[in-house]
């Protein structure tokens, strides 16, 4: 209506009533085609009747809904709007996000118009490149990321152009032209016409080089009419650079320049050189050793003469010299330059060495003088270092303050005498105490802490009432406190202690003032970054819930979770604060790691096999074999966004033949072949689920095995530390190239050479080693049980069950001493079973009435018996050659037992650096019966080891003793020793 | 005949206007009801979002009251997000309360009464808290600006002649122009404010060219 009041159409003449009606109707169609950012005001307050999300075609990524909190039935705020609109960009899916309102009965309806972000997964590159694909695919990813927006890639010509540029492609041709698929996701065409490669035309040196340009330009492979490649112009200056200054020209400098002509054709190169000053290191005065020189003034590794650096390498000489007792010790240096030389001479006067001639000690009465001496930490005798000497005067100081006195002073004197008949100078020292008076603690308060935690704070106090009062105690409740706080969503909590002294009652009141601030909750958890995990299983992981305090500990706990999945490169988690001071989002950002991994390797392996020896013994001996060996392994990760899993792991090592006419050759082929599913939560529970098949040829001992079998098995973690599994698995096992005596032979390998085997398992383990790997702390327990019966499919039956504990403790005292010791007891049986003798053509054996020859077996398998001996149970001895007379053939080759113990000592300490040794004693043997196992038929094997920490894991090297040497019946004895060589601790 | 037969040219417009009007109404009522926009993205500057409910906040509670119009308020906020963001990687010391109270209390005073300026925040989505966190961002960013950009080369005296040449009628009172000793000390502070002022607006650009800003 206003509309016609103003419009100049209207001028002397009323309109008639239809085409009022027709004007008012183009008016509010107008006012639909067009929305207005405008009348906010006119929609706030009024009931939300619809909330629609429109994502331009898109799939609405996972629980979308759920981050929108305008919801039906509240009334309208802005506060909502900038709420969902913050919590949908977040999930950095939207390029563009709107918010309509329009009146709807009565009510407001809402609609949410998404704009989907352009996801570029791929790159097309065409035409002539000129430059790898890989090279410039690198570029792109390591700039933009794996799936990078389309709308951050705006300068990718820019990028490609500078490295077409710095290859001496200056005529280079780009276009990029982003093509539009299915999902929201962008395939980025690239389309170069490299053009011609710059050639070097004139190629110069400039500033005061060592040799002639000629002869430099040679050394950089730069010539003219070679092509320009900026990296490797770059890389060759840092290497003659790397020479100048291995020559003493540590402050030397390169660069280069370029210019093109020519139309781009022809690059005129020039080579900047300021070789600078030849640097000379001198000492003069009292020598320093050769070796630490370099150390005490780096020069040549800083690469710089910098007046700093020299006035420092003074300052670590002198501290050197007083570290060995020369407490007036003083070096000088001057500098000198002359011919492009830079003479640096420092003069080291390092003064007479001065020991300790006597310690006092007076006003103590809680420690006796020998506590305080050995805290201390000098004696008389030593060279004297003040600095060694302040640190042991706090320690003495410390040792009170540990026992309850808080006052507690130590006033020092130190007086330096001539020496006497000839001896150095040496010092008197001096250390008077006041030890004050033992404090003991009256009462404990914790002032100013929210309710709702206070039980959980007062449970954090090591401090007690009655205790004596120990600062470092003190503090450490108040960091506590401090810490309980902070995991309960009070971050910016402060807390201090005050401490009240009553000197008369020898009473110390603490009270601990904590000033909480807000709790800050949870509002919404917001992912991002994933494209293939399902935000499922990445939400499983996260301890956080909305509406739970913000804690610091449990975000670092679901990082930890999330990184555990293996799914993961980087993993982010961000506060974000748009909405209220006490709630906040937390956006978690992944970014995927590939889905399928490879990796291979190879190499040799070396180990003892036992072998006959030939001739007329024929008997069991070591003989060392070195094989090549190779793996290869590939995976695939996160299948169906669940983090499942499936991996084949190949391996084969090919062994030299056993046939002494044929040393060169190979002759048995160790492989293994493994096929594994992994799905964590399997079935919608906290078990994990492995199935696997595989096929696997190995050397045994006494035999050779040729095993293939399929295993499933659900693991279960009940807490931290502890964890059950059950499985099932069926193997079929076929035994080869048998060792043992035929006489000596168990009948069951008789009668099964090849046997299939049905078993169910169970298992229980508590691991609480601090380090799985070098444990200097907690233990582990397990219990294996295995059954296997005819009644499942099993060819024979049998019971075995494998207990192991193991315990690690620092020695009290001796805190780099670690103890280890462990035991593993194995105990199996077999189920009776009847069967028909048979030749060696498979055929019955008749008795003689003429029946077939039947006969009871009760024993287990090869394959399934235990052995012993080795470098991961009794040192002593070679790999599971431990045994008496009936576990062990009349050739030496061991039968294996139902029975085994094996109990493990080693005390393990550091050396120097990363090495370290051993002392182990090692007791065990191998049973044929349960029923024979007794603690006196244990054997020992003693010995000592080195361990080095390598990159790969710590190598070992044990030299073992065995401590009763036996015969065998063919009368020869076993050896003394057995060397092993292997990588990881032996338990 | 023709007048007996039918109607009059003025009666068959007006049946035509007629019969148009009641098509168009048809049309009117299949199309959905009017939509305002009332809330969008119009800049994202890095991990950070500006939304017009941004915008209409600066405009309606008069935070830059000399920005010209929504496009010098949008370019603003680019900025101070920019900045913001510098700002939050370092520690900078927590404005003083009494500052914070005052700024809103500037805001509050553009408003008649109390109910006027928790309307007006309603209609942008902001709480007094939220306004308080805004003025206590602003404080700290002076405050940072101040640490890092507070001192200047003090200028020579050529260089302040120059500047008070350059700008006499800033130095006026009414038509007199005052003279150089005067009013050097204001010349001088002046002088050294623009300074400033380039310098920061000269980080502020290579800003702009670090973090990703699109605008939708």
């Amino acid at each position: 209506m206003v509309l016609f009041e103003r419009s100049p159409g209207a001028a002397g003449r009323r309109p008639r009533g239809a085409t009022r009606l027709v004007a008012l109707i183009l008016t509010v169609w107008a006012g639909q085609a067009t929305p207005v950012a405008a009348a906010v005001q006119d929609y706030l307050g009024l009931p939300i009747v619809e909330v629609s999300l429109d994502f331009g075609g898109a799939v609405p990524p996972l629980g979308v809904e759920d981050l929108v909190v305008t919801r039906v039935g509240a009334t309208l705020s802005m506060a909502g709007v900038r709420d969902s609109i913050w919590h949908l960009f977040s999930l950095a899916r939207f390029s563009d996000i709107r918010v309509d309102a329009s009146r709807r009965d009565g009510g407001v309806a809402l609609r949410y118009e998404l704009v989907p972000v352009r996801v570029v997964d791929e790159i097309a590159f065409s035409g002539d490149l000129g430059v790898s694909r890989g090279r410039l695919r690198d570029a792109i990813a390591e700039r933009y990321g794996d799936r990078p927006p389309l709308d951050t890639m705006a300068d990718a010509v820019d990028l490609l152009d500078n490295i077409y540029t710095d290859r001496g492609y200056l005529n280079a041709r780009i276009e990029v032209t982003p093509r539009e698929r299915e999902g929201g996701l962008t395939t980025l065409a690239i389309e170069v016409a490299a053009g011609e490669r710059a050639r070097l035309a004139a190629v110069t040196v400039e500033g005061p080089a060592l040799e002639p340009a000629a002869e430099v330009l040679r050394q950089l492979d730069l010539r003219s009419g070679g092509y320009y490649d900026r990296e490797a112009v770059q890389r060759r200056l840092a290497e003659y650079a790397s020479t100048l200054r291995d020559q003493g020209y540590y402050e030397a400098t390169l660069g280069h320049t370029v210019a093109a002509r020519g139309r781009g054709l022809r690059i005129d190169l020039a080579v900047q050189i300021d070789s600078g000053p030849r640097v000379t290191v001198e000492f003069q005065g009292d020598p320093l050793p050769g070796e630490i020189r370099d150390e005490l003034v780096p020069v040549a590794r800083e690469g710089s003469a910098d007046e700093d650096l020299l006035e420092d390498s003074s300052r670590r000489i002198e501290d050197y010299l007083r570290q060995l007792g020369f407490r007036r010790a003083v070096a000088t240096h001057t500098r000198a330059s002359a011919d492009q030389a830079l003479r640096i001479v420092y003069q080291v006067e390092r003064g007479p060495l001065v020991r300790v001639g006597a310690v006092e000690l007076e006003g103590h009465e809680a420690f006796p003088r020998a506590v305080l001496e050995e805290r201390l930490g000098i004696a008389v005798g030593d060279p004297f270092v003040e600095d060694t000497f302040a640190a042991g005067v706090a320690a003495v100081v410390a040792a009170y303050r540990a026992a309850g006195y808080p006052d507690a002073r130590v006033a020092t004197q130190v007086v330096e005498e001539p020496g006497v008949s000839g001896a150095g100078p040496a010092v008197r020292v001096r250390l008077t105490v006041a030890e004050g008076v033992l404090m003991l603690i009256g009462s404990l308060t914790i002032e100013g802490a929210p309710d709702a935690a206070a039980a959980a704070l007062e449970a954090t106090l090591e401090a007690r009432a009655g205790n004596a009062y120990v600062r470092a105690v003190a503090l450490a409740d108040r960091d506590a406190i401090l810490g309980q706080l902070l995991s309960l969503g009070y971050e910016s909590a402060a807390v201090r202690v005050d401490a009240t002294f009553d000197t008369e009652s020898r009473r110390a009141d603490l009270i601990y003032v904590v000033e909480s601030g807000p709790q800050i909750l949870v509002d919404h958890i917001l992912i991002t970054g994933e494209f293939s995990v399902s935000p499922d299983t990445i939400r499983r992981e996260l301890t956080l819930a909305p509406g739970q305090p913000l804690s610091r500990d449990q975000i670092a706990e679901s990082q930890r979770r999330l990184s555990a999945l293996g799914l993961f490169r980087r993993i982010r988690f961000t506060e974000v604060n748009h909405v209220s001071d006490t709630r906040r989002d937390v956006l978690v950002t992944v970014e995927e790691g590939p889905s399928t991994t490879l990796s291979y390797g190879g190499g040799f392996e070396a180990g003892t096999r036992l072998r006959r020896s030939g001739g007329e013994d024929n008997i069991a001996v070591e003989k060392i074999d070195f094989a090549p060996r190779g793996f290869f392994e590939i995976g695939r990760r996160n299948l169906w966004g669940k983090n499942r899993s499936i991996n084949l792991f190949t391996r084969v090592s090919l062994r030299p033949a056993t046939d002494e006419d044929d040393p060169d050759g190979f002759g048995f082929n160790e492989y293994r072949a493994l096929l594994a599913f992994q799905e964590p939560r399997a079935f919608g529970t906290a078990a994990e689920l492995v199935v696997s098949a595989f096929i696997d040829q190995s050397i045994r001992s006494s035999f050779n095995l040729r095993q293939r079998g399929v295993r499933a098995e659900l693991r279960r973690a009940l807490t931290p530390t502890t964890s059950v599994s059950a499985g099932y698995s069926l193997n079929e096992d076929r035994r080869f190239d048998e060792q043992i005596n035929p006489q000596d032979q168990a009948l069951i390998d008789r009668l099964f050479p090849g046997v299939r085997l049905s078993t169910g398992s169970g298992t229980l383990i508590r691991d609480s080693r601090n380090d799985p790997f070098e444990p200097v702390g907690g233990g582990l327990l397990s219990v294996d049980a295995d059954i296997a019966g005819r009644a499942i499919g099993s060819e024979v039956g049998f019971a075995k069950t494998l207990m192991q504990g193991f315990l690690y403790r620092r020695v009290p005292g001796s805190p780099a001493l670690i103890f280890a010791t462990g035991l593993r007891v194995g105990l199996a049986t077999g189920f009776a079973r009847t069967v028909i003798v048979t030749d060696e053509d498979d055929r019955s054996i008749l008795d003689p009435e003429g029946q077939p020859n039947a006969t009871v077996v009760k024993d287990l398998p090869a394959s399934e018996r235990f052995f012993a001996g080795g470098s991961t149970t009794v040192r002593g001895f070679a790999l599971d050659r431990l045994g008496d007379e009936r576990t062990i053939d009349q050739d030496g080759f061991p039968k294996g037992g139902n029975g085994m113990i094996i109990i493990n000592n080693e005390l393990r300490f550091p050396v120097w650096g990363g090495v370290g040794a051993v002392a182990f004693l090692d007791l065990g043997n191998v049973f044929t019966r349960v029923s024979d196992m007794r603690l006196g038929g244990l054997r020992g094997g003693a010995g000592f080891g080195v361990r080095y920490q390598s990159p790969i894991g710590p190598i070992r090297v044990d030299l073992g003793f065995k401590l009763d040497r036996q015969e065998f019946d063919n009368g020869t004895r076993e050896g003394l020793t057995a060397l092993h060589v292997s990588i990881g601790q032996a338990f | 005949m023709v007048m007996a037969k039918g109607m009059t040219g003025a009666r068959r417009r007006g049946l035509v206007g007629w019969a148009l009007a009641l098509t168009l109404a048809c049309l009117a009522a299949a199309l959905p009801a009017r939509a305002d926009i009332i809330d969008r993205i119009v800049a994202v500057v890095g991990a950070d979002v500006i939304m017009l409910s941004d915008v209409h906040a600066v405009t309606t509670l008069g935070l830059m009251p000399d920005a010209a119009d929504d496009e010098a308020v949008i370019a603003r906020l680019i900025d101070r997000a920019l900045v913001l963001a510098e700002v939050n990687r370092f520690i900078v010391p927590e404005p003083d309360v009494d500052l914070i109270t005052s700024d809103i209390a500037d805001v509050r005073r553009r408003f008649l009464t109390s109910d006027a300026l928790a309307a007006a925040l309603e209609t942008v989505g902001l709480t007094e808290a939220g306004l308080a966190r805004v003025v206590r961002d602003n404080r700290r960013i002076d405050s940072y600006l101040s640490q890092r950009f507070g001192s200047t080369v003090q200028p020579t005296e050529a260089e302040l002649a120059q500047f008070y040449r350059e700008r006499a009628g800033r130095y006026s009172v009414g038509a007199e122009l005052q003279s150089f000793d005067q009013v050097r000390e204001q010349v001088q502070r002046d002088l050294q404010e623009e300074r400033r002022q380039a310098l920061i607006a000269d980080w502020v650009a290579r800003l702009r060219e670090r973090v990703a800003i699109t605008r939708p």
